[in-house]
């Protein structure tokens, strides 16, 4: 009985309430984004972003090396990337210099505290400070 | 389709106060979306397609603009402030107690003056920026000859022996209204990498003449001999330099300090001995007193008064101690160290990216320790009595103005640890 009526609940706002909403191939793919982006950990896109690092490079390229790693965290959203960059860089982490373009590096302070987050057990201890800044 | 990345960078730099933020912002985000626009372009879009994919994918621009403008607005130090203003609120409380030979409201009244000169100071030297300072260092030098010049034209008053230019109904002037000009010019002179030797000893030996010749206390000329060396030491001088530099300024001491112990005076002999003996001579009055007023205090709250001489001024933490018991001693010690660390933080803020901050810091750290250690140490015993006051807490508007501006540095410095200092 319930479900009869429940299925025709359905039905019903089909025609009337979702009768303008289609669902387009877009919202599908920010709503797979969303939840790609939920699963992974700020903690990983800064390990990652660390990682990435250890040799010099610009914001640009980056998010390129980001998303080749699979991490979506800045997509559609690429010039927050500099905000942690720039924080990274206020902490002295990392290193910026300007050449035509800013390149990043990481420098000693922030090579041994990837050596630390790369040691599975004490990464979330050690990244959280650093997100929350 | 050229004005749509000018908005969208538009909207990021409105949200953001930095001047010197906004200019590398933005120049930095316009070559990310010119490099994405150029890769999109490469992936067959036109170009004005490529531009506006490139420019969707940075995100929205009025919160990223908030976002960058909370990692790059100027910062107060607000730890700092109230380190200054307890140490300040500390300075009232010997007035509060004083008998005697001075009535405590006019004393009081004069402090809350010092202190809103003080606050001023310190307020009015944070909103400056340190960085500009350095180019006019050699300005800063030549006020601070003047000052000494005007000493020695215009002294009319002498106080223990020394001299001070006495402005009725005002004020007094002696050196340390110019020590705060020389700290911030010797700290550019020894930023510059090709600062000679002879240079520095000619700029430094005429200093000294006029210190010598406007007859100030050996107080002063210490803490301006001492601030110089250690200033010296962490500049980015070549060692080398250093060396000779030292060794000249240690002959010429060595050479004044004979000829000064030639013509020492008797009562300063007679000083230094109450200081080693002081049951034995009248002049260890003082030693027994404070000795006296320190054993005898109570944790909280006020012991048997005494009466004490500058029991505001030099003595002003015995009075604290006295009158209020060793835990109000403890706290102001503890404001007095805690003010140190600070200090010692922003040193390590500022010491890779900028060098003249750098010997800012440590010089305005010279000035301030000097005294408080010289003053604690003297009050408990492990130094002879001279004329040394505790800084922002002795009753006094000489010092304040050096101190405040030590402090203000110290703020600017903090102020703008997060901007960048490196051109674009």
């Amino acid at each position: 009985m319930v479900e009869d009526r429940l299925k025709g609940l359905k039905k019903a706002m089909k025609h009337t309430v979702f009768k303008d909403l289609q669902f387009q191939d877009e919202h599908k793919f920010l709503i797979m984004k969303k939840i790609q982006q939920e699963r992974e950990t700020d903690e990983m896109v800064l390990l990652a972003l660390l990682q990435l690092l250890t040799s010099r490079r610009t914001g640009f390229e980056l998010t390129e090396l980001l998303r080749a790693r699979h991490i979506q965290k800045f997509d559609e959203k690429e010039g927050f990337l500099y905000t942690l960059l720039h924080r990274l860089e206020q902490k002295q982490y990392i290193t910026g210099e300007w050449e035509e373009v800013k390149y990043y590096l990481l420098n000693d302070k922030g090579r041994k505290l990837l050596q630390k987050a790369e040691k599975q057990e004490n990464r979330h201890y050690t990244l959280k400070a650093l997100l929350e800044g | 389709m050229q004005g749509k990345k000018e908005s969208f960078l538009k909207d990021v730099i409105n949200q953001i106060k930095s001047k010197e933020a906004k200019a590398f912002i933005e120049k930095e985000l316009s070559l990310h979306i010119k490099a994405n626009k150029i890769s999109w372009m490469k992936k067959g879009l036109k170009e004005h397609e490529a531009e506006e994919k490139a420019i969707k994918q940075m995100g929205n621009p009025l919160q990223l603009g908030k976002d960058l403008n909370k990692l790059h607005r100027p910062k107060i130090d607000w730890l700092m402030m109230g380190l200054l203003l307890a140490a300040f609120g500390f300075g009232f409380l010997p007035l509060s107690v004083i008998d005697g030979e001075y009535d405590s409201y006019p004393l009081i009244v004069n402090k809350i003056i010092q202190v809103i000169f003080g606050v001023g100071i310190t307020v009015g030297v944070m909103l400056l920026d340190y960085r500009k300072l350095e180019k006019y260092r050699m300005n800063f030098y030549k006020i601070g000859c003047v000052f000494l010049l005007f000493i020695i034209l215009f002294s009319n008053t002498q106080v223990n022996g020394y001299s001070y230019i006495h402005i009725p109904g005002l004020f007094e002037i002696n050196a340390y209204y110019a020590l705060p000009f020389f700290f911030v010019g010797w700290a550019g002179i020894l930023n510059q990498k090709k600062l000679t030797v002879w240079y520095f000893l000619k700029l430094w030996i005429f200093s000294f003449l006029l210190f010598y010749m406007s007859n100030q206390s050996i107080i002063i000329n210490g803490l301006y001999l001492m601030m110089i060396l250690v200033m010296l030491w962490w500049s980015k001088l070549d060692k080398k330099k250093v060396i000779w530099i030292l060794s000249t300024m240690a002959a010429i001491i060595v050479s004044i300090v004979v000829i000064l112990l030639s013509t020492v005076k008797e009562y300063q002999l007679t000083r230094l001995y109450a200081f080693l003996h002081p049951n034995e001579t009248n002049g260890g009055y003082m030693y027994l007193k404070i000795k006296e007023v320190l054993e005898n205090a109570e944790w909280i709250g006020a012991s048997k008064l005494f009466v004490l001489p500058q029991s505001h001024t030099d003595f002003a933490f015995v009075s604290i101690v006295n009158a209020y018991g060793y835990i109000a001693g403890v706290l102001l010690l503890v404001v007095l160290l805690v003010f140190l660390l600070r200090l010692i933080k922003i040193l390590h803020l500022v010491q890779i990216q900028n060098s003249y901050g750098k010997l800012l810091v440590i010089g305005g750290m010279v000035l301030y320790v000097a005294p408080v250690v010289y003053n604690i140490g003297m009050v408990v015993g492990l130094l002879p009595i001279i004329g040394m006051y505790l800084p922002f807490i002795s009753y006094g508007m000489l010092s304040i103005f050096l101190h405040a501006i030590g402090i203000g540095i110290a703020l600017s410095i903090y102020r703008r640890k997060d901007l960048q200092n490196k051109t674009i």
